[in-house]
């Protein structure tokens, strides 16, 4: 599947209630799988990373670092959610591999008004220190790329935003406990 | 398997973090119509993160006395600011807290 057909998939999955078939659910995981973070784009530290070492340099609040150092930063390194010695490769390669298990779950939905894909599975072996249950991503179609990545405690009890409207699950997650 | 941090380095980090989150805010709620979308949407599924996970867990942990006194001070301190953030909450139509903020 072409990018735009990816898209148009997990936009009709929202609009028409539509669970994909497994083949066409492989192929929009495989592209979500490879996008990762936009490369290109660049969002303020804030107030949580501001005074942290990072790359030669003490991070300001104002400081503009692209979408992936800022995960990274905040949730590996900072929140320990990822075990101790995860590189910034590992933390993209952990995503993926995420993304690509055929146990993770898989929903769509609106946020802010704009479609998403998101996946979600057990941390396993990628809980840290100060991780929590599970593992999330989520793929924005408006960016075409990531837009987050993190470990939520209760699975589906950060799902609960106002902003986050229309969900419709494409593959329920596995659990190990059963 | 990774050791666990000690409940009061848990509870320090997810304090620090959403403290940082509150005071960043009013910068947030000014710079809202021009941020790209997807830094937006990142803000706000953190925020998310923060109030669904981070919140109840450090209800949890203050419920069950696992708190030392400088802890419970500023987790009593952090759900002032969090009342007192409630506009810029609306405004931003973020995740409202689900614990008793009084």
């Amino acid at each position: 599947m072409r990018p735009v057909e990816v898209d148009a998939a997990i936009v009709d999955a929202i609009r028409l209630r539509l669970v994909p078939a497994e083949g066409t659910l492989w192929a929009i995981l495989s592209h979500v799988a490879q996008v990762g973070f936009d490369p290109t784009a660049r969002e303020r530290a804030r107030g949580e990373l501001a005074g942290i070492a990072w790359q030669g340099r003490v991070l300001r609040g104002a400081d503009q670092i692209p979408p992936l150092e800022r995960h990274y930063v905040k949730h590996v390194l900072m929140r320990r959610e990822w075990p101790p010695g995860t590189s910034l490769a590992d933390y993209v390669e952990s995503l993926r591999a995420v993304i690509l298990d055929p146990t993770s779950g898989v929903f769509a939905c609106s946020y802010q008004g704009e479609a998403q894909l998101a996946v979600i599975r057990e941390t396993g072996t990628l809980r840290g220190p100060n991780g929590l249950d599970w593992v999330l991503v989520e793929y924005r179609v408006a960016t075409g790329h990531w837009v987050t990545a993190y470990q939520p405690e209760g699975g589906i009890q950060d799902l609960g935003s106002p902003r986050r409207t229309d969900l419709l699950w494409l593959r329920e997650p596995a659990q190990a406990n059963g | 398997m990774v050791a666990r941090t000690s409940t009061s380095e848990r509870i320090a980090i997810q304090l620090h973090a959403i403290e940082c989150a509150v005071a960043d805010l009013p910068e947030i709620v000014e710079e809202w119509d021009e941020l790209p979308d997807g830094e937006r949407a990142s803000l706000s599924l953190d925020w998310d993160h923060l109030m669904g996970s981070y919140l109840i867990l450090l209800e949890r942990y203050c419920a069950g006395g696992e708190m030392s006194e400088e802890q419970s001070r500023r987790y009593n301190a952090l759900r002032a600011s969090l009342r007192a953030a409630l506009p810029l909450i609306e405004r931003l139509n973020f995740y409202r807290p689900s614990i008793s903020l009084e």
